[in-house]
């Protein structure tokens, strides 16, 4: 069995913040591998201990390198990291053109794992794409997963209904953070990965054109970001808590919501 | 543009969803994905009313081969789909298939000066992105439905496309639901403040004293496993806007806070002044939870009693 995983370098959302002037910045947050992702590194991991071979396919900046170390670290065979000046602009269907090549170049796969979603860009579109020009089965939202002969078996929640589908291999499945509970990994354990495991190649070495990664040839791009703001009142109550809760009380009895 | 085709399950107004077409096309369809014999839905201000008919089992990929075979034969340059799961996982397959642009959860759509813009949100919600449309076609999705219908309304019927027979469906069963956080007038949430999962009683007795639902933060149901996922409150979980909601011991990250901002009145009780819960609050308490709780407890049925 050989397993692809994607696995997404991403800033920390919790820490972006906006300048004064308000500029996004993005570049001074954190950087990490995407919680969703790890939850599809464990599952791959574990099918590891039976036998399989994994790879993991990522598309980011050079900084994602060092993420990637961190993903080989759950139990991974090597990673292929897809890079160049065209990653800053690259939307979802780029991103999923790429890790399509890469699919094709390091395969066959017998199955694709990743995270139902990004925390960057909530697309959740990805997997799907990816799934659509391998031609493969795309189950979205694993919350379990049996992975027999010929065929996987993925539980998962479809707004309150619990299903249990079957599809053939190869298959691209996207997970849920119900799936599994991924391991701890150690400062320690991520600098034992050697950084020969993590290989990096440009479009050319893909037999990408160059030219359809330019930012005008892309099937969309963002022309404007701009910060959300909140129009609330921020009254703060302080004090002894009997007080406060009585005047809270108060003041919600006053607004009607009581 | 010309025509955009707007795509909902029955049973939903798609009023919302033909409203923001209408900005951006000049001739808006309606295709309802019905039931066989069921409900047809009703599409206010549409052109045109389509209904094609799908079993309960319909995988999302016989979703995508009808759709795309309509968008593909009305000359469709935009394919808007309401934002329920079937279509969700549709989207990508009817983007490549049709060679569209692919969008998902779009706030707002507009015409730009080189085409389509569709409006999204960036980064866990902390920011609004314009998205430039750069293909002759898009497909996009978009948070409406959810009102009763009109089932008598009249609609041309469409052929469904043979079964792909991908995937084999070996069971479905509706869970329990413990939560009904959608439509509440009232939510109690939660988040890491509760330090143990006894706690959780205290958080359950305000809940009943103030008639709410029980909600809360990632967290509790991704890491802590608590509660079920119908208590999640966020963008992935529930989007919920009730009259009141009430955030204890939740520190607000942005994740959160997309799927509560638009509630009436946002009380927050957090022991750090500096936590963003407060951004959004009408009213933030600050303070020990394990103490303004008991008080409010209190306070409020002294006034019941």
């Amino acid at each position: 069995m050989r397993i692809l995983v994607l696995a997404k370098h991403v800033p920390d959302t919790t820490e972006i913040r906006f300048s004064p002037t308000g500029e996004l910045m993005v570049r001074q947050a954190p950087t990490k591998v995407n919680d969703y992702d790890r939850h599809a590194l464990e599952e791959a991991s574990r099918l590891r201990e039976s036998g399989a071979e994994v790879v993991i396919a990522s598309v980011g900046p050079p900084e994602a390198a060092k993420t990637m170390k961190e993903a080989l670290a759950y139990g991974a065979d090597r990673a292929v990291l897809a890079g160049g000046a065209w990653v800053a602009d690259a939307d979802p269907e780029a991103m999923a053109e790429v890790l399509a090549a890469i699919a094709r170049r390091e395969g066959p796969f017998d199955l694709v794992l990743a995270g139902d979603v990004s925390e960057d860009g909530y697309n959740a579109l990805v997997p799907g794409l990816l799934a659509a020009k391998l031609g493969t089965p795309y189950v979205r939202g694993a919350t379990a997963l049996g992975v027999g002969g010929a065929s996987v078996k993925v539980t998962r929640l479809v707004g309150d209904v619990e299903e249990e589908v079957e599809v053939a291999l190869p298959a691209v499945i996207s997970v849920t953070r119900l799936l599994n509970s991924p391991r701890v990994i150690s400062t320690m354990a991520v600098m034992k990965v050697p950084m020969s495991k993590v290989e990096t190649v440009d479009l050319a070495e893909l037999g990408l054109d160059p030219a359809a990664f330019a930012p005008g040839a892309l099937s969309t791009r963002v022309s404007a970001v701009r910060p959300v703001q909140s129009k609330r009142g921020n009254e703060m109550l302080r004090g002894e808590p009997a007080e406060i809760a009585a005047e809270l009380a108060a003041k919600l009895r006053g607004m009607g919501v009581l | 543009m010309d025509l955009a085709v707007v795509v909902s399950e029955a049973g939903a107004d798609a009023g919302a969803g033909v409203t923001l077409a209408r900005k951006v096309a000049s001739r808006v369809e309606h295709l309802v994905i019905a039931l066989p014999g069921g409900e047809r839905g009703a599409s206010p201000a549409a052109d045109a009313r389509y209904v094609v008919e799908l079993g309960e089992d319909a995988a999302p990929e016989d979703l995508a081969a009808v759709v795309s075979a309509f968008a593909e034969s009305h000359g469709a340059q935009l394919v808007l789909l309401a934002a329920q799961p079937i279509f969700r996982e549709a989207l990508p397959l009817l983007s490549v298939s049709l060679g569209a642009a692919a969008v998902t959860d779009a706030t707002d759509l507009a015409s730009g000066a080189d085409g389509l813009v569709a409006t999204r949100m960036l980064y866990g919600g902390s920011a609004l992105a314009e998205v430039a449309i750069q293909r002759p076609r898009a497909v996009v999705s978009h948070a409406f439905g959810g009102v009763p219908a009109d089932s008598t309304a009249e609609a041309e019927p469409v052929e469904p496309t043979a079964p792909s027979g991908v995937r084999k469906v070996l069971s479905r069963r509706r869970l329990p639901s413990e939560a009904s956080l959608k439509g509440a007038r009232r939510i109690v949430s939660f988040g890491r403040g509760v330090r143990s999962k006894e706690d959780m009683a205290m958080i359950t007795s305000l809940a009943k004293a103030l008639d709410a639902e029980l909600g809360c933060s990632r967290p509790i149901v991704e890491d802590m496993r608590w509660l079920g996922s119908d208590h999640q409150v966020g963008l992935t979980g529930t989007t919920v806007a009730p009259d009141l909601y009430l955030a204890v011991g939740i520190s607000g990250q942005i994740q959160h806070l997309v799927g509560m901002r638009d509630s009436k009145v946002i009380v927050a009780v957090n022991n750090n002044p500096a936590a963003p819960i407060f951004e959004v609050a009408d009213i933030g308490v600050v303070g020990d939870l394990y103490q303004v709780v008991p008080s409010l407890l209190e306070a409020l049925g002294a006034a019941a009693g």
